[in-house]
Parts: C-alpha cells; structure tokens; sequence
C-alpha cells in the first residue's frame, strides 16, 4: 500500500472550481450587480440553475465562514444586537455578516442585496431570520416554502425515494409542493426577467440524477476498498462541490473524473491511511472548522473515517426519476419535500446510517450531537440506540459544529481514543 | 363554604386528568391534543370530546430522556414522560398539531416508541400538519388537513361532518372564546379581580372540562366575580415560551406585581379571535388556524408583534417580561424588534433567557423580578 502525498486530482479541480464559481460571483454580483440568490440548502437551486441565476447557498456560506474562523466574531455580534446564546448558529451567520455590514471581513467581500432569500420552514424559526433579514437588505424579498410534513414514515426510504417517491411522501405535500414552486418560478421570473425554458430545466433533472448515479459509483469504490482509497476530507470537497453545481454538466464531468481517480487509486493500492484497521461513521453534522478531525485518528489506531452523511446522500435524497410524459417540477418537489427529515427523524435517520454501515463495512461510529442547533440534535439519541442495537458501537460527541470556542481539541481527541481503546479495537 | 365558579375552574386545571378520567366514566369519546391549533370544532361536530392536554412540571423526565434530547422544551418532555407513563391511554385518539417543530418532533417520538417499549398503552396519534404561511396555496392544503382529520374522527366513531354540524360547532367554541374574552375583564380590567396565577387557571380549565361545562363555570364566574384584589403593584404582562402552569407567574406576583395579561400559547391571544360565521365554515376555519392563532410559526411578526402590543396597550400593562424556555431556538429572534417597540412606548421589559423548565431557578428569578419591580415604581411598591 502506498500512502498518497499530495490531493486528488479531483480534489484540486473542485476547489478550483469553488474558487471560479467564487470569481465569478464577485465579477457579475459583487461588481457587475447582477441577480443572485441566497437560498437555504435544503431548497430547488435546480429552479436558478436553469435561469442561471448565483445561489449562496446558506449552508455553504455558513461553512466558510466557520472554516476561516470568524464564527467567534460573529457570534459576538449577535449578542450585542440582543440575541440570546441559545439562538441556533448555523444558519444565523450569514444573517450576521449582513448585520455586521463590512465586506472587508466577510467572505467574498460579503452579500449584497439578493434578487430573493429563498426559505424552507422546517424549524419554526427560518421565517424570523429571513424577514429580518430581507429588512436588513432594505426590502429584498422573502419567498418562504412552507415545510408540510408526513404523517408516516415509510420504512426503506433510501431504496423508495428515487422511482417510489409518490407514495413514499405522500400525494397532498407534493401537490402544495408543486404549487410553492410555481409561485417561486413566477416571483422568479418575475424579477429577473427571464424565462424558465421548460426543456433545459428537464436537462438539468435529469443532470442531477445522472451525477447522483456517480456519486453512487464512488460510494461502492469506497465502500469495498480496503483501505480506503479516500480521506472523508476529500470526499467532501469533492461531494459538496458537486451538490453545490448539481444541475451543471461540470458535476457530472467532476465526479465521472472523480470515480476514474478513485478507481485508478483502488487499483494501485493508493490509500488515505496504507495502516487502516478500524473504519468509522461521523454520523450527523459535519465539523466544518475542524475537518483535520477527522483523520486525526489514523496513524496512532488506523482508525480512518470513511463516511458521513456528505458521503452519498446525494446519490440516495437527490435522485428522483421521472417519465419523458412526466412533470419535472414534481420531481423536483419530491426532493426536497423530505430531505432533512429523512437525516434527522428517527426511524429514517437510524435506518440509513445502519445501512451505510453495513455497506461501507464500518465497524464504529463517532456522534456529532451539536448545541446551539437542537433541530440538527433530534434524533440523535434513537439513532444511537438503534446502531447500538445493530452491534456498531457509538459515541456522541456534544460539540457547536461552527464555533470554534466551544471545541475542545485536546479533550475530544480523548474522547475518542478512549472510545476506540475501550470498545472498537478490543 | 360552597364552592365557587372559580374554585371549579381552579381544581379542573389542577388535576386535568382526573377531569379526563371523569370525563371518560362519563362516556366521553376523548380526543386529547396539545396546543391552540387543533380544530375543536372538527372534534366537536364529529360528535366527539375534545380536551386540551399539557405538560405538568412533576414529570421530570426518566423514561423519556432515554430517548429524547434534552434540547426539546421542557414541557414537551414533561408530556413526554407522561405519555410513557400511560397516563394518555384513556384517549380515543391523540391529534398532534404541527404548528411548532418540537411537538412535530413529538409526533415522530410517539410513532417510534412501539419499536423500543412494545408495552407502552400510547393512544391512536395523528398529525394534524397545519401550516400558517399566508397565502392561497396553504390554505388549500389546510383544507384538505381538516378534510383528513375529519374523517378520521369518523372512523374512530365519530360521525360525518357537514356543513352544518360544522357550522354550530363553530358557534359553540366561539361562545367558549366569548365567555373567556368577557371573563378576561376580570383580569385585565383597572381594578383586577382575579390574579395572573388565577387567569391562567381560568384559561386552562377552558380546555379541559366539556366545553358547556366550561361556558357555564365560566359565565357563572363573570356573574358573580370574587371582590377586587387589593393590590397596588405594577400591571405587568408575561409573555414568550408557553406558560401553561402557573408557576412563574405565581413568583412574579408574589414579588408585588399585578399580572393582567399573557401573551403565550396558554394566555389571552388563544380566544381572542373568533371563527367567522359567515359564508363556508370550512374556509372559515381554515382562514381561523392558519391566520388568526398565535403561535411560533405565525407569520409575519410584525403582525404577530402588533397583536402583542395591542393586547399591552388593552391590558394597561406598566411593563412586560419575557421568559423563554431553556433551550428555545426561535423566540429570541423576535425579541431585539419588541425591545425596540417596547421601549418606543416607554414599557421597561425584563428579558428571562434561557430559563429552565425543571427546577427553574426561583431565587434568581426573585431578585432579577422584583429588581424590575422597584424600577418601575422606584422602590415604592
């Protein structure tokens, strides 16, 4: 085995492209005022993609300023302005960049004046943050999709939700689904002026299945290979570069370039750790400021974590598959009509997590319950059981997975030496 | 002594499932559900029983906790142990509202737990998935909610829902609301004859006992009103998480204050709107539930903080608190923008953050109360 010194290729073209995807957003929004959008991550970029419309997806922005570590600063703020400490983080810092009103600290010189915020309310506070701040922009506009919910959770989501989606989310949320979107298309269209050419939105549809199929491709390289021919870090920016891209072409020439390199390693016995003997979930939230985390366990136990919830759920929440005589839009609508509840409610969460286990031939599995974000914490505890019950041992983590202050290094590294030593490589 | 109109109402709200119990003996076909925002009037033309069920501070929780995070507000897990504890089993059917993501989450909880404690007696549970964005898509998803839980109240037993039958149970919950909006001069008027602690036992009890037992205590109450309290605090009004029992504002008043009024999901705004008779009483009571009720997702706040203020100016308030539940996440993004109408209309408020609903920290609460007490009638009350 041999132990790979430098990044994928892949990898670097990812975050070549995060970075023109980055330039091009300061030339035609930042310099040139052009339309873009900041969207909640869990909703239909698909709609802007085909317009070729910017997102600032919240969920990324969110990640990059923890990753450059201004998560202190601005939460800071945010107790100077009156908001209590228990407020959820996540999604409050983007808010708070626009608050704080200084390009010159935020990332990518900070967000101007979206032509829209797009909502999901699947918590109870997205509206709140999203009026306020559409004020804060002096009046952009809010379109909020309400986030209607199941009355059953279906077992096997993850088998059912590409071809089954009808049943599996029931007919009523999707037909409300499919009257949010057209409301959204027309508040769209209406401002930007330009028109959603039905043919090229169907194109895009059918993109993003094709390169959930992909991300399925390398979900079975990795899973089989041992060792793994891929740190969790490298999945990621591979992964979420082409989550962020999903109806473009570009994600599908990525993670086809992707799995070839993935291939290519698996052949040649190129590792991410040539000494791997225990492999691990990081179940729940990513740690965004802290991604070296997750390899910070391979050289003393050879305990590699090769898989997290960034890891295929593009593949098995993203692709839904739909008829040439069939509507996209309601395809589109069973997308996302679902997507965190099928990573965070119990039943749906414990059942795929166990599965990707099994799949992934993990042995162990490292709990991200976060604080100050309860809605990603539900749940947490009946999946814990249930992988317990499954024979994968767990430990839970209580951690901010975007304040640095509130991370102890030294200490969580304990944790998890003890966990390994204790009941993993026993 | 006789027992008063208010003694009945005040023991009602005690012991809420003693009345479920004698409600049940009594033949009652019970359809508990938590909130303001399940229509009582789909229950009530059903033919059915409705009964409002809340947490109780005494069930700390033990089972509960090995399955729910401790992030859930504390009452949901309060209601949580309750329901393990079989204590909802006398319930023909439970309707879980989906107005606020943590009782949402409850649902999912309820639906799990057969899996890990097959022996658990958990009632029959529904979704009643109301959304409250405005907006003529919403309501025709409402629409087909109510149409949905009505028929499952008539599978249950119940009977079909017509216009008609809907139509007087719409009439009969206004009068409820109308007996407890006319009972509210008892709290809220220039000379207050029942407390805070007391409004909120009247409120309560509304949705506990038989809704023309409730009408008939409470009309009874506002015929003959206990005499005018005699005290000279400040009027001050609470307001935040769901204050469903008295504890707090016990505290308050007893730190010299008058609470005339609260803005929560147990307090004034529940009745404050009532269901229009007129025109189609399905479209009536869907505009009522996704437009007129209170509660975390109402939206926009500007609405809602213009109702709250209203409610203030009506009640004649000197100041407000807010208190929110030890782990809320969606409260306090609304709070920065009431301070600042607060304090455009000269009202101190005092802020409770992050308040435990075990074992709350009462000495605390004491001082920083009656702090705020002594600043706003310069130490003289």
């Amino acid at each position: 085995m041999s132990e790979p010194q430098e990044k994928m290729a892949a990898t670097l073209a990812a975050q070549a492209h995060q970075k023109e995807t980055q330039a091009r957003f300061r030339t035609e929004v930042i310099e040139g005022g052009g339309d873009y959008v900041i969207a909640d991550a869990v909703t239909p970029h698909e709609i802007f993609h085909t317009l070729d419309i910017p997102v600032i997806s919240l969920a990324w922005y969110s990640a990059v300023i923890a990753a450059k570590r201004l998560s202190p600063y601005y939460f800071e703020l945010m107790d100077q302005l009156g908001y209590h400490d228990g407020l959820p983080r996540y999604g409050s810092l983007p808010f708070m960049t626009t608050l704080d009103g200084d390009p010159e600290r935020a990332p990518y010189g900070g967000l101007p004046k979206p032509m829209l915020i797009l909502e999901r309310l699947r918590g109870d506070f997205g509206q709140k943050i999203g009026e306020q701040w559409s004020r804060a922009f002096g009046g952009a506009p809010l379109v909020a999709l309400d986030s209607s919910s199941v009355s059953e959770l279906r077992p096997s989501w993850y088998t059912r939700s590409q071809h089954d989606w009808e049943e599996l989310y029931e007919t009523p949320r999707l037909d409300f689904q499919v009257e949010q979107l057209r409301g959204l298309i027309a508040v769209s269209e209406t401002l930007s002026h330009r028109n959603l050419d039905m043919a090229e939105f169907r194109a895009v549809m059918h993109r993003v299945n094709r390169a959930g199929e992909l991300v399925d491709k390398a979900k079975q390289i990795i899973a089989r290979t041992r060792p793994a021919p891929v740190a969790l870090p490298e999945q990621l920016t591979n992964i979420m570069a082409a989550t962020w891209s999903r109806g473009s072409q570009w994600a599908i020439d990525h993670l086809q370039a992707y799995c070839d390199e993935l291939e290519m390693r698996a052949e040649k016995g190129v590792a991410a750790c040539p000494n791997e003997r225990v492999r691990l979930l990081w179940v729940n939230n990513g740690l965004w400021f802290n991604t070296a985390f997750y390899r910070a366990f391979e050289e003393k136990y050879g305990a590699v974590f090769v898989w997290s919830m960034y890891s295929n759920f593009f593949s098995d929440g993203y692709r839904k598959y739909f008829g040439e005589d069939d509507d996209p839009l309601r395809a589109l609508a069973a997308r996302h009509i679902s997507m965190n509840e099928q990573l965070h409610l119990p039943g749906w969460m414990s059942e795929w997590i166990i599965q990707q286990a099994r799949d992934y031939q993990c042995d162990a599995a490292v709990m991200l319950v976060p604080v100050g974000d309860r809605m990603a914490s539900f749940g947490t505890k009946l999946c814990a059981l249930a992988l317990e019950q499954a024979g994968i041992p767990v430990l839970t983590l209580t951690a901010s997975m975007v304040d640095a202050r509130l991370w102890d290094n030294d200490a969580m590294i304990a944790r998890v030496e003890a966990f390994l030593e204790d009941r993993v490589m026993t | 002594m006789a027992e008063t109109p208010l003694d009945r109402l005040r023991i009602a709200y005690a012991d809420p499932h003693g009345i479920a119990q004698a409600r049940k003996a009594a033949g009652a076909r019970l359809i508990g559900y938590f909130l303001n925002s399940v229509p009582v009037e789909l229950i009530l033309a059903a033919g059915l029983d409705p009964i409002r069920l809340r947490g109780m501070p005494a069930d700390t929780p033990q089972r509960a906790g090995a399955y729910m995070e401790e992030y859930f507000d504390g009452e949901v897990r309060a209601i949580f142990e309750a329901l393990l504890a079989d204590r909802y089993a006398l319930l023909d059917l439970l309707v879980v509202p989906r107005s606020s993501e943590v009782y949402l989450q409850l649902y999912y909880l309820i639906r799990e737990i057969p899996r890990w404690e097959p022996q658990a007696r958990l009632p029959e549970t529904s979704l009643f998935d109301l959304l409250q964005t405005p907006g003529y898509p919403t309501a025709r998803y409402n629409l087909g909610r109510m149409k949905a839980l009505a028929t499952q109240l008539c599978e249950i037993g119940g009977r079909g829902v017509d216009d008609a039958a809907l139509a007087e149970a719409i009439s009969a919950a206004n009068r409820l609301r109308t007996a407890l909006a006319n009972a509210a001069a008892l709290w809220r008027g220039p000379s207050p004859r029942l407390s805070g602690s007391d409004a909120l036992c009247v409120i309560g009890a509304a949705s506990v006992l038989d809704p023309a037992d409730a009408i008939a205590q409470i009309n009874a109450l506002v015929a003959e009103p206990p005499p005018e309290l005699v005290r000279s605090g400040p009027r001050l009004l609470i307001k935040g998480s769901p204050q469903h029992d008295i504890r707090f504002t016990s505290l308050v008043e007893s730190c010299g204050a008058v609470v005339v009024a609260h803005d929560h999901l147990g307090g004034d705004r529940t009745f404050e709107t009532l269901v229009s008779e007129e025109g189609n009483p399905w479209e009536a009571l869907v505009h009522h539930y996704q437009r007129e009720i209170p509660g975390p997702r109402a939206y926009p706040q500007a609405r809602e903080d213009t109702r709250f203020i209203a409610l203030a100016e009506a009640a004649a308030v000197d100041g407000v608190i807010i208190l929110h539940d030890e782990w809320d996440d969606t409260l306090g993004w609304e709070y920065p923008d009431q301070k600042r109408l607060l304090d455009a209309r000269g009202l101190p408020v005092l802020f409770l953050k992050r308040q435990p609903y075990f074992d709350p920290p009462q000495d605390e609460q004491r001082r920083a109360v009656t702090a705020f007490i002594e600043s706003i009638t310069g130490g003289a009350a």
